[in-house]
């Protein structure tokens, strides 16, 4: 194995929303920084607007030659390439995110004082406060160009830099609607350029109707690969090495001395660097360290708690879609803005007798992904997943498109449990011989209701605007891609594997910073939060020193 | 023999024992991929097959949509090299079912009696026969509707006639600077 010869102050692994950021926070202010990054690096033009090439086979996700993981969901157990990979290329998912950045509320940060323990859970309250991370907020906001306005807090609203970006005019009926039944809905805050901004050489948002999933041409989308990385490159002090496969962390005692990774030709390379940030995403970066155990750590690098792939928690979707008859609305294709842009909060606490654990989350409204495909394959799904096909599904597409829909997405918190974890495959290696990732996912039943209940409320909204009917997607796992929690921080060396400061508890020179560090799931989308707080760690470093 | 005369046999000497094994690696190579390729007649009874699946009715169906050019280029990539035995037993277990039932190849058939094989297929009934036959039709089902519903650069959805049944429900086109 060849080593560069350099060795940098600080190696960070992962170019997405929780490495990319700390990587220009520490090069502009004049460290040298490498980033490793497995995915390519690629152009607006290399991304095609093209639901088979992307979404379907897809481009940012590795294809089944490069490896299998395990997946167990409830008692189905399956070998699957691309199940709950955010994205690998430059840029992380950040490159095909919608851009839905909502911040937490004060209350987000206790979640166990405000709603209760419930049993068999294993969520925690955060070691920090909304105070600490708020100025990281405001910096990520001023950076990217976010555009709407957020609700900081339940009762002060606060206007991005730039406005609002336009709203499909369904919005006006769900303004009218929620205003009747007492809900306060509001532009959601997108990480989307409403107008251009030239400085940073990025173009406003052209509409095109396919952001999510995809990538953007215009650069309006505010993606790592758009801003943090480029402006770390032009300070000079960030090496970016892109198609660079990290499969193991080499450790001397309790330090952290290279990254073992595959270049793109298979070539074994080891990079030193003086301190380490894991930011390979919730599962990869779990794996990366249970892939590292030496003598001195001999359960996984980092993981004297035993914890490094436990609490591993994702986002509830409840997913309602509503049937409007066509001339309450123009349809997805006769309207200049595909966005809804309207979010609702209401549902943040839910009264239900039933429900001991009373938490659900924000509401996005948006129009069905345009995927034509994906479209016609739920089509083709009765109930009892038993498949429906000839006259039978053509009538059944008729049927769906002679209506309008809107969509809800819900970001109820994922409750971590015991049946939830992530270890290494004992039977499935990658292309490079690497253990895959062994993921286990059990629903706790008060997700389930909560679900439930947050359904009934968005459909009873839906009915109020004048829906045909509302149909609730019982699947609580389309949203796969909102991971937390394998290496979550907290005070105690015991139960977790960071401190505050996403520090290692066992490992000074090893922070980890994607969506992994969280100790709860959030009521929101995730995204906003892992990069205001690598800017955080990323202060924390930089004051500290190396 | 002159010294240029030695050089010369020597080193064809050594790149002709380099291309025997490289020419049976590359031989054996190309066997193994064959064996997971599918051949023409059998992605011609998948595509009367995915007829079954989105038949023409007043619109396309899928073969008039070019549900066999889609499996043609698209079936033996890297994205489906999986499916690909599952396929195979699919095809030829339609076929014999065809046999059994009316002496003819699946393709062959009358389409109600072909409707008739893969509704039987859907509702797991032939599973005990064919063992796994349910589990591969609803791979074909997949198939199908992306081959249907997927840009028509990809080989089927011709003419983006698939599309039509949509009613403008999905944005079709992109717009960008
Ligand atoms: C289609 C889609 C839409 C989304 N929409 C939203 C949204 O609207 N709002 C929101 O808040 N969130 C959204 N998300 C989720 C969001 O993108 C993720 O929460 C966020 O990017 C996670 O940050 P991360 O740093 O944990 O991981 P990532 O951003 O995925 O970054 C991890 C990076 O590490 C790299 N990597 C992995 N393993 C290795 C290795 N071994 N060696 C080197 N590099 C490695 C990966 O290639 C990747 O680039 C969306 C995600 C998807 C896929
Ligand atoms: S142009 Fe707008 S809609 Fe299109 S990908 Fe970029 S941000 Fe999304």
């Amino acid at each position: 194995m060849s080593s560069l010869s350099k060795k940098y102050d600080v190696c960070v692994i992962g170019s997405g929303a929780g490495g990319a950021p700390l990587a220009w926070s520490l090069a502009k202010r004049g460290l040298s920084v490498v980033l490793l990054e497995r995915g390519k690096r690629y152009s607006p033009r290399d991304i095609p607007k093209d639901e088979y090439a992307v979404c379907r086979k897809p481009l940012f996700r590795p294809s089944r030659t490069e490896g299998l993981r395990e997946i167990h969901y409830g008692s189905a157990s399956s070998l699957n390439a691309n199940y709950l990979w955010t994205a690998t290329c430059v840029g992380g998912a950040t490159r095909v995110m919608s851009g839905f950045f909502l911040p937490m509320n004060e209350e987000d940060f206790a979640p166990r004082s405000r709603f209760g323990s419930v049993p068999e859970a294993s969520h925690q309250g955060w070691p920090i406060t909304y105070n600490d991370l708020a100025p990281y907020y405001d910096q990520v906001e001023a950076a990217l160009g976010m555009s709407g306005n957020a609700l900081r807090t339940p009762h002060q609203e606060k206007e991005f830099s730039c406005p609002a970006l336009e709203a499909h005019p369904c919005s006006q009926l769900i303004d009218r609607s929620c205003k009747e039944l007492g809900y306060s809905p509001f532009p959601t805050p997108r990480a989307v350029l409403s107008v251009d901004w030239p400085e940073k050489d990025r173009g406003k948002c052209s509409y095109s109707g396919f952001c999510g999933s995809y990538g953007c041409l215009t650069g309006a989308k505010g993606s790592t690969h758009e801003t943090y990385i480029p402006w770390a490159e032009k300070t000079g002090n960030l090496t970016l090495l892109q198609q660079h496969y990290v499969y193991r962390l080499e450790s001397q005692g309790t330090k952290v001395t290279a990254a073992s990774c595959f270049d793109k030709d298979g070539v074994p390379i080891r990079i030193k660097a003086r301190l380490f940030v894991c930011a390979a995403s919730t599962i990869e970066s779990a794996r990366l360290l249970l892939n590292s155990h030496s003598t001195t750590f001999a359960q996984g690098l980092a993981n004297r708690s035993g914890q490094v792939g436990k609490n591993l928690s994702f986002t509830i979707p409840c997913e309602v879609t509503g049937y409007f008859d066509k001339d309450l609305f123009p349809s997805a294709s006769q309207s200049n803005s595909p966005f809804v842009q309207r979010t609702i909060q209401d549902f943040h606490t839910l009264d239900n007798p039933g429900l001991t654990y009373a938490r659900g989350g924000s509401v996005i409204f948006l129009l069905p992904h345009p995927n034509p495909i994906q479209r016609m394959i739920s089509l083709s799904y009765g109930p009892n997943g038993k498949r429906i096909l000839g006259k039978t599904l053509k009538e059944r597409a008729r049927r769906y498109f002679s209506f309008n829909h809107l969509q809800s997405d819900s970001f109820i918190e994922f409750l971590p449990n015991p049946k939830t974890f992530i270890t290494l495959s004992q039977n499935t290696r990658d292309i490079w011989g690497i253990p895959s990732a062994r993921i286990a996912i059990h629903h706790h039943p008060q997700n389930i209701l909560a679900s439930q209940i947050m359904a009934q409320k968005i459909a009873g909204l839906y009915q109020h605007m004048g829906a045909r009917y509302a149909e609730y997607n019982p699947n609580l796992f389309t949203a796969g891609e909102l991971q937390q929690g394998t290496c979550r921080f907290g005070d105690d060396p015991t139960t977790s594997v960071l401190d505050p400061n996403c520090q290692s508890h066992d490992v000074p020179n090893l922070y980890v910073t994607d969506g992994s560090f969280m100790p709860s799931g959030l009521p929101v989308p995730s995204t906003f939060t892992i990069m205001a707080n690598s800017l955080r760690v990323a202060d924390h470093i930089y004051k500290k020193g190396l | 023999m002159n010294r240029r005369t030695l050089l010369a046999t020597i080193s064809a000497g050594f790149l002709f024992t380099l291309l025997i094994p490289y020419n049976r690696i590359r031989r054996a190579f190309l066997r193994m991929r064959s064996a997971g390729r599918l051949e023409s007649k059998i992605l011609a009874t998948l595509a009367s097959a995915a007829e079954c699946v989105y038949p023409e009715d007043h619109e396309p169906g899928a073969q008039s949509l070019g549900i066999l050019n889609f499996l043609t280029l698209q079936i033996n990539q890297d994205y489906y090299r999986h499916a690909i035995p599952g396929l195979k037993k699919l095809a030829q277990s339609l076929d014999r079912e065809a046999q059994k039932r009316g002496g003819l190849s699946f393709g062959d058939m009358d389409r109600t009696l072909q409707d008739a094989i893969v509704e039987a297929v859907n509702s797991g009934s032939l599973d005990t026969i064919y063992p796994g036959i349910q589990r591969n039709l609803h791979t074909l089902i997949d198939i199908t509707l992306e081959g249907c519903f997927a840009d028509s650069v990809h080989g089927g959805n011709r003419e983006r006639q698939a599309w039509i049944i949509m009613q403008g429900g999905i944005r079709q086109e992109w717009f960008d600077v």
